[in-house]
């Protein structure tokens, strides 16, 4: 059984579909790609997977573990062991980082019948996921990500996923404003966290990122439905020739 | 159908007052004055610029009595807050009640006075401010107080003194069983030179009896003074609660206001400052949460008087139920109030669809060289932010508790006192199910 099963998959946002029989299938400790143009549904995916509620699914499922995902509110989600790392973390001004990660952490554990970890237990666990990343203190006692950098703030959401350890990450264009040495932290990070256990799906433009974060499969989406997949390799050719002789031939078939 | 309810109640006429006969004359006289005045005016309505929004209908249709001198049992004492950790005076229906209070002595710098006492320490400042410092020709309800106070508190902190415990007030008001009662707390805060002080005034009370506290504050700031004040206002879901304060601030002093509301069936608060001398300073933080009818009023009016005057404003209002918020913030900057430095921001989060609010930014500006600021927003929880922290693993009644809490921390983590600050955290925010742990809380 796949860990991440889609099945021709719709989905409106405020009456216009942008997933149009969407299938996927990821094996558990597979890593796999998503590329595509500007637009072409690739965050409301991965919000949908998620459990964002402006996302209607008008048809098709998503099982996760063989568990419906359409049924679970995004909490139950994110305790079953799923992780979006967002292309957009949003900023939360007046609630500190560190009470965040913990209430988030310890709501997971409780979910899983593990006990709560106290403060100790906690800032333990955090200082090592820390140096996993290379992260600064200082921004841990900050607000969520308010006045963070572009490059610290998805810096901080795969902190939090090193420190929840999920089992699928999400990664949406999370090298996107990174610069050369901040991408090779945060791929560090991601490696770490490869196991046969978990999988993960990488969202993304630039082939960059694969060279780090080696994936098993390469898919194209484009208008809303996946039209090609293949082998890592595909990644590079696409980054030579763009996609519009993918749509050509999308568009012959 | 419109009903006018400008006469004045029958219940505040003269003849209700338990005042002693042996008052000084300037104090009878402002009391006449003032009864005159309330007698003539009568209850404001709607059609009153400053009652625009605050219907006094429901309150009119009580008769409230004067509440007499009394002791409660313990068990009419059930609920009064513990202590913050300062010294106390404990207040029941307006009066002092000493053996239910732990009051400073001479020693401590600071001294909680009768009228009488504080006739003979600071004679010429009491006669000279008290019942004057605050105008009531447009403050119907301050004016109602200055007729009908039985009883006058004065705290005076000493020259030079710096007070480093809080001072509490704590109104409590036990309602007589047959009738609803009307009190009406009067206190004179005088901050002699240099001096500083923590001041926490907290109404509060018990019963299913509707009540009405009326209570007026008169703060006068000598030069460098500092006071804070907190004024935490929790009374039943049945209570009437309408307020007035004025302070007075002199040259380097700094007045810094906190006032809180979560309490009572209407609230209202009519707040002043005049910063009346060079480099006086004023802070103003609100913050209420209101559900159900509740209603709160804040009118605020900051006063610049003099030149080179910062004042500072921040009021948040959380809004449940068909609650209704009010937010009146006037500021006036006199001719020759030069290099003033006014910011005003008030912002409201709506929990429910049917809470209302309405605020009014009033800028009244006749000098030239000056920065004055204002906004106001009102606006729901973040969807963004919310769906964040559930994606994370975070139930969504906690997730909403936490962005609660973040809003009103904006105001919450400025108070001082821990201990005023944790309980209003758990009264007002019913973080209980937030495992707490400040340490982690605390944003840098
Ligand atoms: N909340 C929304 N309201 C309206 N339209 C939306 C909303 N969210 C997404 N869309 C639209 O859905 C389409 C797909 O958006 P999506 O963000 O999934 O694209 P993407 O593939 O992630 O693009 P990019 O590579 O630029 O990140 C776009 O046309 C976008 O404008
Ligand atoms: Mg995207």
């Amino acid at each position: 059984m796949a860990m991440l099963e889609i099945r021709n998959l719709h989905v409106t946002v405020e009456g216009k579909e942008i997933l149009r029989g969407l299938d996927l299938s990821i094996e558990k400790g597979q890593v796999h790609a998503i590329m595509g143009p500007n637009g072409s549904g690739k965050s409301t995916l991965a919000q949908v997977i998620a459990g964002r509620d402006l996302y209607e699914v008008t048809e098709g499922e998503i099982l996760f573990e063989g568990k419906n995902l359409l049924e679970l509110e995004p909490e139950e989600r994110a305790c079953e062991g799923i992780f979006l790392a967002f292309q957009y973390p949003v900023e939360i001004p007046g609630v500190s980082n560190t009470y965040f990660l913990r209430a988030a952490l310890n709501a997971i554990r409780k979910y899983r019948g593990l006990e709560e970890l106290d403060a100790m237990e906690f800032l333990t666990l955090i200082r090592e996921k820390m140096q996993l990343l290379e992260m600064n203190d200082e921004l841990l006692q900050r607000s969520v990500n308010e006045g963070f950098s572009g490059g610290e703030k998805k810096r901080n959401e795969i902190f939090q996923m090193a420190v929840l350890e999920p089992k699928l990450c999400i990664l949406d264009e999370t090298d996107s404003g990174l610069d050369i040495d901040a991408l090779r932290i945060v791929a560090n990070g991601v490696n770490a966290l490869r196991s046969p256990e978990r999988s993960m799906l990488v969202v993304t433009h630039y082939q960059r990122l694969l060279d780090y974060i080696v994936p098993d499969v390469v898919h194209v989406l484009a208008n809303g439905k996946i039209v090609k997949t293949g082998s890592k390799d595909l990644a590079l050719e696409l980054e030579q020739k763009g996609y519009s002789w993918l749509e050509e031939e999308v568009l012959a078939q | 159908m419109s009903q006018t309810i400008t006469e004045a109640p029958a219940y505040t006429s003269l003849a209700g007052r338990f005042c002693q006969s042996d008052e000084p004359q300037w104090l009878q006289d402002l009391r006449e004055r003032a009864q005159a005045l309330f007698a003539q005016k009568g209850l404001p309505d709607v059609q009153d610029e400053e009652w625009r929004f605050t219907s006094l209908r429901d309150f009119a249709k009580y008769e409230f009595i004067q509440a007499e001198p009394m002791t409660p049992t313990p068990a009419q004492l059930q609920g009064v807050p513990a202590s913050f950790g300062g010294r106390r005076a404990v207040i029941v229906n307006g009066r002092l009640v000493s053996p239910l209070s732990n009051l400073p002595d001479a020693t401590d710098g600071v001294e909680v006075l009768t009228l009488e006492q504080a006739l003979t320490r600071a004679g010429d400042d009491v006669r000279q401010h008290l019942g004057q410092l605050l105008p009531v020709e447009n403050l119907p309800f301050a004016a109602c107080n200055l007729a009908l106070f039985p009883q006058a508190i004065v705290v005076r902190v000493a020259a030079q003194a710096r007070i480093t415990q809080p001072l509490e007030l704590v109104f409590w008001t036990v309602p007589n069983a047959a009738e609803p009662i009307v009190s009406h707390p009067r206190v004179f805060v005088l901050a002699e030179e240099s001096s500083s002080i923590s001041l926490i005034e907290v109404h509060a009370g018990t019963g299913e009896i509707p009540y009405f506290t009326n209570p007026v504050f008169e703060f006068l700031l000598k030069r460098e003074a500092r006071v804070v004040h907190y004024r935490v206002q929790c009374d039943t879901a049945k209570a009437y609660h309408i307020a007035a304060s004025q302070a007075i601030v002199h040259a380097n002093a700094a007045y810094e206001f906190f006032a809180v509301n979560f309490g009572a069936r209407l609230s209202r608060a009519d707040v002043r400052v005049r910063l009346l001398e060079p480099a006086a300073e004023a802070t103003l933080y609100g913050l209420y949460r209101i559900d159900g009818d509740q209603i709160s009023d804040l009118h605020s009016v900051i006063d610049h008087a003099a030149p080179h005057c910062p004042s500072w404003e921040v009021v948040k209002g959380i809004l449940e139920g068909r609650s209704h918020g009010v937010f009146n913030g006037r500021i006036i900057v006199r001719p020759g109030a030069q290099k003033t430095d006014a910011k005003q921001t008030n912002k409201n989060l709506l929990l429910s669809r049917d809470a209302v609010v309405n605020a009014n930014p009033q800028l009244e500006i006749y000098a030239d060289d000056v920065k004055c600021t204002h906004g106001a927003t009102v606006g729901h929880l973040d969807d963004q932010a919310l769906f964040y922290l559930r994606s994370r693993g975070i139930q969504e009644d906690e997730a909403r508790g936490l962005l609660t809490y973040a809003f009103a921390n904006d105001v919450l983590r400025r108070i001082d006192v821990v201990s005023l600050r944790e309980w209003l955290e758990l009264s007002i925010l019913e973080v209980e199910h937030l495992t707490f742990d400040r340490g982690l809380l605390e944003v840098k």
